[in-house]
């Protein structure tokens, strides 16, 4: 503009005063330098180029509040009063009986959502070539897995080895471009995607974060055990577990809480180590209604202190679920990943792999802090066949984990003496979930059908 | 701000400075009456320099050499020629006689130039002064409603002024808002700012050259607010106006709702169907009526069942309304005073304006006032150079302590509708609680004293309440031209505002929010009470601040040669920028008196009081916000005309701005118009003697309309971490868009065709309008795979709207003489159909609705209303019916989900699409009589019908329950659905949106009537001032027929009609 100015002033004596006002508009026009346009229109908005963009992107709780919570409607934990399940809709009703042709669309819709949010980051920092951000990018990478493990417990069929490379999977969006076109990959692909995803965040996580909202090591080495404990690949589930276990072990004495308050278990306590949760609790697993499945509740001895710290007396001869890890019994279920659950992996892993002693060990190791001081009694070292007692304590310590009861449900069903079919029961009318049904896969929003033309779940 | 006035006293000053010499002034009137003609041309032959008389027909130019001859032109009237020779003693009076083949010339103002619309070929409307004052009120847009042809207000929202030019031109309601241009720059400020006694006169920019000059600004039709100016050579005027304003209390009665009776019978009803049994039992203490109370103790055994009946009985006599009417709702009343100072000497000219309203609002504690300032100046220091400044100031102050009206005070958590046998005050007046967020039997006795009180009692709340928002608005204008040559000129002009607006929420330690807060966040362990909020006050500050800068530079070219050819043409840039600041700020423990606060803890989670929600970190509101716009603009307008009889005309512009929005808002698109006219009575073979003057008018040219929320990249927005939105504290952003380079402006194509005409004598005048709109690209939703991540939708230039109407303007002069009737005229007509949308959802059944959200159906209407089709009642059952592939049906889930087209019923427009007004105006002696009726036609509305979901679980319910089929035999009486347990909301949707609850609203209403007498001192020479006019003015009367039977408003749909009101009032000429 300076230049110009100058410009103007010898211009002046020169030209007659009509001229010299044609060049003042030409000024005006040429004032449209593009500096003067290129002021941000609204102070908060930007378009995200640094590493302080990406982290804030990370930053945002909806990638850790907003997980599916499809698998815990179909779940066993909790059951609802006939009388209380009319009050919900019609979709909501079919979702409790594994109707057919329910839909879950959020679940699809906010999963899908944090992957875009993590494949913005992810192409940002390329396209940027922004350095020094190892864990952002690592955070990107292990949100992204641990979103797709999610989907796929919930809308792709229990993982089967033999025949992972026919079934379906679900679609893997690796790319922010609004433009690709969604595909669905095999359910092959998908689990490699979910493990190469999360290794890749390994290298670049830190061990302790500043909060527990962001990923870190031991994070991605639990998603890692629970992906391949999925999978039924016990020596990888296990040596995840481990990994997980060397770098984070604290755990709670429950002796130490105090089971008479609303929420005795605090929100980023000390056994958990990364902070997640599912989007809500409504439909059907709205906490107003929903009651603790008797069977479950049965199954806690008086002097096991979780009965008391998880659930609470509901007025109506049933009970309510109050020990949830997110610190608050109205909210959403805990999805995130705590010591407890690595310790019931590896425990489990053990038992499973031959080495019942370790197994022993890791079951003791979290049961003196579940049981009443005085009264709890370790197992013996050589306790035979602990599988079934691993099995039922994680029933029992996981309960209302989310995600965690339905993943179980797929994977133990494939071997017949776990087995289980999941019963409703509505007014004397019986619904059922018999094992390995095609309904363990939830079926993909219709709208996701009709505009990309990805395959739909089979009935 | 010290600076901002140093600059004014210059500004004021500057003339003072500045002399003129060799003036020629006067003024040119009607031969008649003596009334000025403002816009004649008087010209002096031998030194080309002619001038435009204005408004007061005063007319002032510099004259290099005398004598000369003076030449007096005005369309409709005979030129006259006069000598001019030294000396000359001015002021000069002129008068012309009325040439009877002729019309009144009219000069309209675009905001870049002022034009005869003689010579305009465009379409402009202009509304006089005198239309504009004959309404009383405080806004002077709402002014426009039934006096200006084709504005169509849509009244059906609440609070706002809706209005559309020649109808809708985007699907996107925010941004289909005309744009309101106030002298020569875009008005960014609230329109309540400007005070209608300032308003000289509104002209309307309707078609595509006349409004393509405002680009991509323009595409909702353009609104151009002039404002008084003082004239050259006028002596001193002193107007003093001043009127008060009654309203009547709104009729809450008109609102068709269920009886206390009726809904206690519900209740029992529900009662025992045991519906109320989980809520009873709900350790979340969910709100429950008294009735269900009371019906709980009689089951508990607490009291017995004649008490229990007895107090319910005392409850069915009660109808909440009447507290309403009483104690929350009054008489507005309204006051205006305006004081105008006009006066101008030869180089001179000023305008000053001093304005106070005050309005008490229907709702008691709500008041409005506002202080105007308007100082208006022109000064011609040297020969051919003209200062123009202006400084508007206004001081508003809005109270709203109200805590709303009926509709607007429910007990909340899911109740939206208060129980009609509430009670707000006691037979003394005294406020009484009703339930509020939580069981009333729970907090009553709750906390045993280590909490607040807890009872919610709304009448306290009102006299308790403090909201108070300031607004300063500080105007500044001046313009500089300079006339080069007779036939060219240049002006820059410059515009600043300075808007500040301050909100001021303060909830005392006694209001219910502030106790509410403090109780929830009390914390109890064994015996010890924690408070986390601290006693006090919650005081809640937001401060607004627009700032902006416009600046123009612009060429005039004015010539005529030989008296045959005229070419008219402007040219210029601009610049402008503006700013919004806002920052909002809670503060706890506020203390008033002694202006303490206290911290408190905005981090940690807290369980809430009685385990009543999740765990929650103290409410954090704070925010701030910055905008800033900037647009750089070219611009360029002319018209060239053939003696006096053809006129080709040309406009184009184009525009950048700094918006992320769409990408071509970088390039430099041009929108362009062009149009021509045909004097065709001036044509040797034109031998019509009955319509001695007529022209023909058309016009082709495009606009834009810019979406600014919608970029083209991707964009995050930073957000402040509060308990709300952030668990961890952490700053965050949220990824508020996905590149999108495709998208954009929307583009709106307009041809109109425009024909004036004039009988003999202008006893009849008028202009037939006919014009076609073609909007496309217009932005919408079209759905996406929701794999992309992007959500349910994303935007897309997917929609085009196509528009044809008339705007038809008749005036009669139907006696003239000492009793004088004159009519106006107008109609309008306003069709639009969306042509094309890229979107189409699975079923017909997402258009369902009451239209008064777009909803683009392609071959509707944009505002459609769509119903299912209605097949009557069960005989049996009482089951509503409606069709599902062509067969009657009550598989609601079916119907509502997956109805066909052939199914529904596409009703039309929820907007009237034939609509205008006929004006009576009536004169004799001093006595003036206006009345205005205003009519609108074909369109439809829904009316309130019964939900049996919504009157379970809401509490909102209509009277038409007490006609619900009851018994076989009743569906041929009524088309009310039978009541079942337990509600079925699909099953209550087909009724509701069945075409039975859709009626026509077409009506016919007598608007307002304004009455007043003028005392002169001619007729009353003792008069101790020039004149004093006395008027009253009575607004909203009445409906004179309509097309529903049930006497519903149309225009207001489900809502409460506006109220009747009166005016008195004085206008006095000192």
């Amino acid at each position: 503009m300076k230049k110009q100015n100058s410009l103007y002033i010898r211009l002046m004596h020169q030209c007659s005063y009509t001229k010299w006002l044609l060049l003042l508009l030409t000024c005006l026009v040429l004032a449209s330098c593009k500096k003067y346009l290129d002021a941000k229109p609204d102070k908060t908005l930007a378009v995200p180029s640094t590493l302080q963009d990406f982290q804030a992107i990370l930053d945002n709780n909806f990638l850790n509040l907003d997980y599916p919570f499809a698998g815990d409607i179909g779940s066993d934990d909790y059951f609802l009063k006939a009388s209380d399940l009319s009050n919900f809709s019609t979709n909501d009703q079919l979702t409790y009986v594994w109707g057919a042709n329910t839909a879950n669309d959020l679940d699809w819709n906010y999963a899908y959502n944090m992957v875009e949010r993590c494949n913005v980051v992810l192409d940002g920092l390329e396209k940027n070539n922004v350095q020094g951000g190892a864990s952002i990018k690592g955070s990107a990478l292990f949100f992204r897995g641990y979103t797709f493990f999610q989907v796929a417990n919930v809308f792709s069929l229990p993982y089967d080895a033999g025949n992972s490379n026919s079934l379906p999977g679900i679609p893997l969006r690796l790319s922010a471009d609004i433009t690709v076109k969604t595909t669905r990959s095999s359910m092959q692909e998908t689990y490699q995607q979910i493990i190469s995803d999360l290794r890749s965040s390994l290298p670049l996580l830190q061990v302790s974060p500043k909060v527990k909202t962001r990923p870190s090591k031991p994070a991605a080495y639990g998603a890692l055990a629970r992906t391949y404990l999925a999978m039924g690949d016990y020596t990888n589930a296990n040596k995840y577990a481990d990994s997980c276990l060397q770098l984070y072990n604290k755990l709670m004495d429950y002796n130490t809480l105090d089971s008479t308050i609303a929420n005795p278990i605090s929100q980023f306590n000390d056994e958990v180590i990364f902070h997640a949760t599912t989007s809500g609790r409504d439909g059907v697993l709205n906490p107003y209604y929903a009651r603790v499945d008797t069977n479950l509740y049965a199954t806690y001895t008086n002097n096991d202190l979780r009965k008391h710290i998880f659930y609470t007396y509901a007025d109506d001869g049933y009970y309510e679920f109050k020990g949830d890890y997110t610190g608050q019994s109205y909210g959403s279920l805990f999805g995130g990943i705590a010591v407890d659950e690595m310790l019931l992996v590896r425990a489990e892993t053990y038992a499973r792999l031959g080495n019942n002693s370790n197994a022993i060990a890791d079951l003791n190791l979290l049961l003196v802090k579940r049981y009443s001081k005085s009264s709890f009694i370790p197992y013996p070292e050589n306790y035979a066949n602990p599988l079934p007692l691993i099995l039922q304590e994680r029933r029992k310590e996981l309960a209302f984990r989310s995600e965690i009861r339905w993943s179980d449900l797929r994977r133990l069903n494939k071997e017949p003496q776990y087995a289980k079919t999941l019963t409703r029961v509505i007014n004397g009318q019986i619904y059922t979930l018999p094992p390995n049904d095609k309904r363990y896969a939830w079926l993909i929003p219709v709208s996701v059908i009709q505009e990309s033309g990805i395959s739909q779940n089979t009935r | 701000m010290k600076r901002t006035i140093y600059l004014l006293f210059i500004l004021l000053l500057i003339p003072a400075f500045l002399r003129a010499q060799h003036t020629i002034n006067g003024r040119v009137l009607d031969v008649r009456d003596g009334s000025p003609l403002s816009g004649a041309t008087v010209k002096l032959k031998g030194q080309s320099l002619s001038a435009i008389t204005d408004k007061n027909g005063g007319f002032l130019f510099q004259a290099a050499r005398l004598p000369d001859t003076l030449q007096i032109t005005y369309i409709g009237y005979i030129s006259s020629e006069v000598p001019l020779k030294l000396p000359l003693k001015t002021p000069l009076t002129f008068t012309l006689t009325p040439d009877t083949r002729t019309l009144q010339e009219v000069v309209v103002s675009t905001g870049y130039q002022h034009l005869p619309r003689e010579r305009a070929t465009g379409s402009f409307e202009q509304i006089s002064n005198k239309l504009i004052d004959r309404e009383v009120s405080a806004n002077v847009l709402t002014r426009l409603d039934g006096i200006a042809s084709s504005i169509l207000f849509d009244k059906r929202g609440t609070g706002t002024t809706n209005f559309s030019v020649r109808g809708l031109s985007t699907l996107t309601s925010t941004i289909s808002k005309p744009l309101i241009i106030l002298d020569n720059f875009p008005y960014d400020g609230d329109v309540n700012n400007i005070n209608p006694n300032d308003v000289e006169s509104i002209t309307i920019l309707k078609d595509a050259a006349a409004s393509s000059i405002w680009g991509t600004k323009a595409g909702n039709g353009v609104i151009v607010i002039t404002t008084k100016k003082g004239k050259y050579n006028q002596p001193l005027a002193i107007m003093l106006n001043t009127n008060f304003t009654v309203a009547a209390r709104p009729d809450l009665f008109y609102l068709p709702m269920i009886s206390s009776s009726d809904f206690i019978d519900v209740e029992e009803y529900l009662f025992a169907n045991g519906n109320y049994t989980s809520a009873l039992s709900n350790r979340r203490r969910p709100v429950i009526s008294p009735v269900v109370e009371i019906l709980n103790q009689q089951k508990l055994g607490a009291i017995s069942a004649a008490t229990a009946t007895a107090q319910i009985d005392a409850l069915r006599k009660i109808d909440v309304r009447n507290d309403f009417e009483k104690y929350v709702y009054r008489q507005a009343f309204s006051q205006q005073h305006n004081l105008q100072i006009s006066g101008g000497t030869n180089n001179m000219s000023n305008n000053l304006s001093v304005g106070y309203d005050r309005n008490l609002q229907s709702l008691v504690d709500n008041q409005y006032a506002r202080f105007t300032f308007r100082n208006s100046n022109t000064y011609r220091p040297v020969k051919n150079l003209q200062l123009q400044t202006s400084i508007q100031y206004t001081q508003s102050i809005t109270i709203t302590n109200s805590q709303g009206g009926y509709g607007s005070i429910y007990p909340g958590g899911g109740k939206t509708g208060l129980y009609p046998y509430a009670q707000l005050a006691d037979a003394s007046g005294n406020p009484l609680p009703i339930a509020k967020d939580y069981r009333y039997n729970y907090i009553d006795t709750v906390g045993h004293g280590t909490l607040l009180d807890w009872k919610y009692r709304p009448l306290q709340e009102i006299q308790l309440a403090d909201n108070t928002n300031k607004l300063h608005d500080l105007l500044l204008n001046a313009g500089l031209s300079y006339q080069f040559t007779p036939a060219l000129s240049a002006e820059v002009r410059y515009q600043y505002e300075n808007a500040d607006g301050n909100v001021r929420n303060y909830y005392s330690p006694d209001t219910y929010f502030t106790r509410n807060l403090i109780n929830r966040y009390t914390q109890v362990a064994g015996n010890t009470i924690t408070q986390i909020i601290p006693d006090g006050g919650i005081l809640d500050l937001t401060q607004n601040n627009i700032k902006s800068n416009d600046i123009r530079g612009q060429l005039n070219f004015n010539k005529d040669w030989h008296q045959k050819h005229r070419v008219n043409a402007i040219a210029g840039a601009e610049i402008t920028q503006s700013s919004t600041d806002i920052s909002k700020e809670r503060t706890y423990g506020y203390n008033s008196e002694s202006l303490t606060s206290s911290a408190v803890d905005l981090v940690n989670l807290y369980p809430q009081y009685g385990n009543l929600g999740v765990n929650a970190a103290v409410p954090y509101v704070n925010s701030f916000s910055g905008l800033l716009n900037r647009t750089v603009s070219v611009y360029g307008n002319g018209s060239y005309t053939y003696n006096n009889r053809y006129t080709l005309s040309l406009s184009a512009r184009r525009d950048a701005s700094n918006l992320f929005g769409v990408e071509t808002n970088r390039k430099w698109v041009p929108l362009w118009s062009t149009g021509a006219s045909w004097l065709l009575s001036d044509e040797g073979f034109y031998h019509i003697e009955a319509l001695p003057y007529l022209k023909l008018r058309a016009t082709y040219g495009f606009s834009g309309n810019v979406n600014n929320t919608i970029p083209a990249l991707t964009t995050i927005q930073y957000n402040t971490p509060n308990s709300a939105n952030s668990i961890t504290g952490l700053p965050f952003a949220n990824i508020t868009n996905f590149p999108n380079p495709n998208l954009r402006w929307e583009k709106i194509g307009m041809f109109n065709l425009g024909l004036d005409f004039g009988s003999q004598g202008n006893r009849i005048s008028g202009s037939l309008e006919y014009y076609y709109k073609n909007a496309t690209d217009l932005i919408g939703l079209v759905p996406a795979d929701l794999t992309i991540g992007a959500g349910d939708y994303l935007n897309e230039n997917s929609a085009d709207l196509k528009t044809h109407g008339l705007d038809f303007t008749l005036n009669t002069i139907n006696l003239r003489g000492r009793f004088n009737w004159n009519s106006a005229l107008l109609f309008s007509m306003n069709k639009n159909k969306v042509a094309q949308y890229l979107y189409t959802p699975s079923s017909p059944t997402a258009y369902i609705g009451n239209g008064s959200l777009i909803s683009p159906i392609i071959g509707q209407a944009a505002y459609e209303i769509v119903s299912y089709k209605w097949a009557g009642l069960d005989p049996a059952t009482g089951n509503p019916q409606a069709y599902l592939n062509g067969k009657v049906s009550q598989d609601y889930n079916a119907i509502t989900s997956s109805a066909g087209f052939n199914d529904l019923v596409f009703h039309g427009s929820a907007l009237p699409q034939y609509f205008g007004s006929l004006r009576n105006d009536f004169e004799y002696k001093g006595f003036a009589l206006s009345v205005n009726l205003t009519y609108r036609f074909d369109y439809y509305f829904r009316r309130n019908a019964l939900s049996y979901y919504s009157l379970f679980n809401s509490w909102i319910g209509y009277s038409e329950y007490e006609n619900r089929w009851q018994k076989p035999g009743d569906e041929k009486i009524t088309n009310v659905p039978s009541m079942i347990y337990p509600a079925n909301s699909s099953r209550d949707a087909v009724y509701d949106y069945s075409s039975v609850t859709v009626e026509k609203g077409d009506n016919i209403r007598l608007q307002d009537i304004r009455l007043s007498y003028q005392f002169n001192r001619s007729n009353y020479p003792r008069l101790p001032v020039k004149g004093i006019l006395f008027y009253t003015y009575a607004n909203n009367i009445a409906i004179l027929w309509r097309a529903n039977k049930l006497g519903l408003d149309p225009d207001y749909g489900q809502s409460l009609p506006a109220v009747r009101t009166i005016a008195f009032g004085c206008k006095i000429d000192l």
